[in-house]
């Protein structure tokens, strides 16, 4: 008879034979992962699209004639063109993983990730195709801040925020449910309760961001509207920035501090070095400092702004 | 993943993780089987890729620690008589489900570092001197820990007992203190 905190022979038995049984399951029905070579081409197609970003840039600041013109919408349409293949490339990547998740080759939360590169590719394509638009119209480089002038008549920085605001908000759906399929994991204990702290915090990010484009929208009526000054509305602009980023950064601090216990206890146990530990007090005091920072942008805008009213 | 290289590795370390889960439910068998038996399928999801750790029984009891955090947080116990825990008495240690399983639930709601202590205090019977060697902490640093995590699991157990729940005998001397001699 076995003393309370012995295992009977009965269960030890019992758990070894599914042991042996799922490891030759396992064995002949090894994780299959199909996506990863269409990643590597979506990554590497990224890389080139950063390079026609600079281009871009840089065509704007240089030129200042026709000839600038020229090289900036064309450097614009180039992007447009990088912009539908990375979209098509995302639309092929989820059909992919949709045909894997029904063969039970990858789990649900890969098609959510895929999802969501689809929504982000579609946004940057519309998005890249309104800036194109609009240099072609005004002959310069696209202006997004708060106060800028209609250009014929069109509001181009709100139907950016738009996009930006519908991406987002497809983002957030997402999130969300993967969020909710983490906590299933974790209560399967498949899941470290750290990753679920991340998970949150991914949602808290998105949720600012999708809250800061809402009250830039509202900024931007109230500049059209002639309720606010172009003054006012940089520095409205600039408060909903760094408050997103306040709200953004509250909860790394708690996952860095979870990091540290981790790195610690790995240490403890024999599995963790120093140079981790370091690392972890590292980006703890970078998080905090972070957030302080932020705080102090924000007091120092709110000043400004009382002034300014 | 080698077949056998993993069944010794079991063999060596099934007792011992047992022993760690039971003492943590109050020796609900039942329960510590399903948390072994979760530990264990989670080793087999990772280990084939990874290989099996050097440590493996320490990779196992901190799975098996983490599974039963995400047990605990999911289930709301059901309360039981405050006399049953007195956080103040350095004997005391959660001998039945019931007590454990509060006790648990309080302490899956926890910082890592402060659950940690009170563990290595209540279930593994270690005193102040061992727990600051085995962290490389001062003892004056692991009472503080304990009083600290000691009042913070104090307050999350009220959630479950209610206002009867175990309160500090204010100045008067503590479990800390007492085991330390």
């Amino acid at each position: 008879m076995p003393n309370r905190h012995e295992p009977d022979s009965e269960f030890v038995e019992r758990l070894r034979r599914q042991i042996e049984s799922e490891i030759r399951r396992r064995d002949r029905f090894p994780d299959v992962r199909s996506g990863k070579r269409r990643g590597l081409t979506l990554a590497a197609l990224m890389l080139l699209s950063m390079g026609v970003g600079a281009a871009v840039t840089a065509a704007a600041y240089q030129a200042a004639d026709d000839a600038r013109l020229e090289r900036l919408v064309s450097a614009f349409e180039i992007q447009a063109g990088m912009a539908s293949d990375r979209l098509e490339l995302a639309n092929a990547e989820l059909a992919g993983l949709q045909r894997d998740l029904e063969l039970g080759m990858v789990r649900l939360t890969e098609v959510f990730e895929a999802n969501i590169r689809v929504a982000a590719a579609e946004a940057a394509l519309e998005t890249v195709r309104l800036d194109l638009e609009e240099a072609r119209i005004m002959g310069r480089e696209p202006l997004d801040d708060l106060a800028a002038p209609l250009v014929g008549g069109r509001d181009f920085v709100s139907e950016r925020l738009r996009i930006d605001r519908t991406a987002a908000e497809a983002a957030l759906r997402l999130e969300v449910q993967k969020l909710a399929g983490a906590e299933r994991r974790l209560e399967l204990g498949l899941m470290d309760v750290v990753d679920i702290d991340r998970a949150r915090a991914r949602v808290v990010e998105i949720e600012a961001a999708v809250d800061a484009l809402r009250r830039k929208l509202e900024v931007r009526g109230q500049v059209l509207g002639g309720e606010i000054g172009d003054v006012e509305a940089g520095l409205r602009g600039l408060e909903i920035e760094t408050e997103q980023r306040l709200r953004a950064l509250e909860p790394r601090v708690g996952i860095a501090e979870s990091e540290l216990d981790l790195a610690e206890e790995a240490l403890r146990i024999g599995t963790g070095d120093e140079v981790a530990i370091r690392e972890a007090r590292l980006r703890r005091l970078q998080a905090e400092t972070g957030l302080v920072e932020a705080e102090i942008e924000l007091a120092r805008v709110r000043r400004q702004l009382g002034e300014q009213r | 993943m080698r077949e056998d290289e993993t069944i010794r590795a079991y063999r060596e370390t099934i007792g011992p993780l047992y022993a760690y889960v039971s003492r943590r439910v109050g020796g609900d068998r039942a329960l510590a089987e399903d948390l072994v038996q979760e530990t264990w399928m989670r080793a087999l999801d990772v280990w084939p890729r990874k290989g099996v750790p050097g440590e493996p029984l320490a990779w196992l009891q901190r799975v098996a620690r983490n599974t039963m955090i995400s047990h605990f947080r999911r289930l709301r116990p059901e309360p039981v008589d405050p006399a049953a825990i007195d956080l103040e008495d350095p004997r005391f240690s959660p001998q039945k489900p019931d007590v454990a399983a509060v006790v648990g639930w309080g302490m899956a709601r926890l910082r890592r570092s402060h659950a940690e202590v009170l563990e290595a205090f209540y279930f593994e019977g270690q005193t102040v001197a061992e727990i600051a060697r085995a962290r490389s902490l001062t003892e004056r640093a692991v009472e503080g820990r304990l009083r600290r995590a000691r009042a913070g699991l104090r307050i999350r157990l009220a959630r479950i007992v209610g206002k009867r729940a175990p309160v500090p005998s204010g100045g008067t001397e503590n479990a800390e203190q007492t085991r330390t001699r």
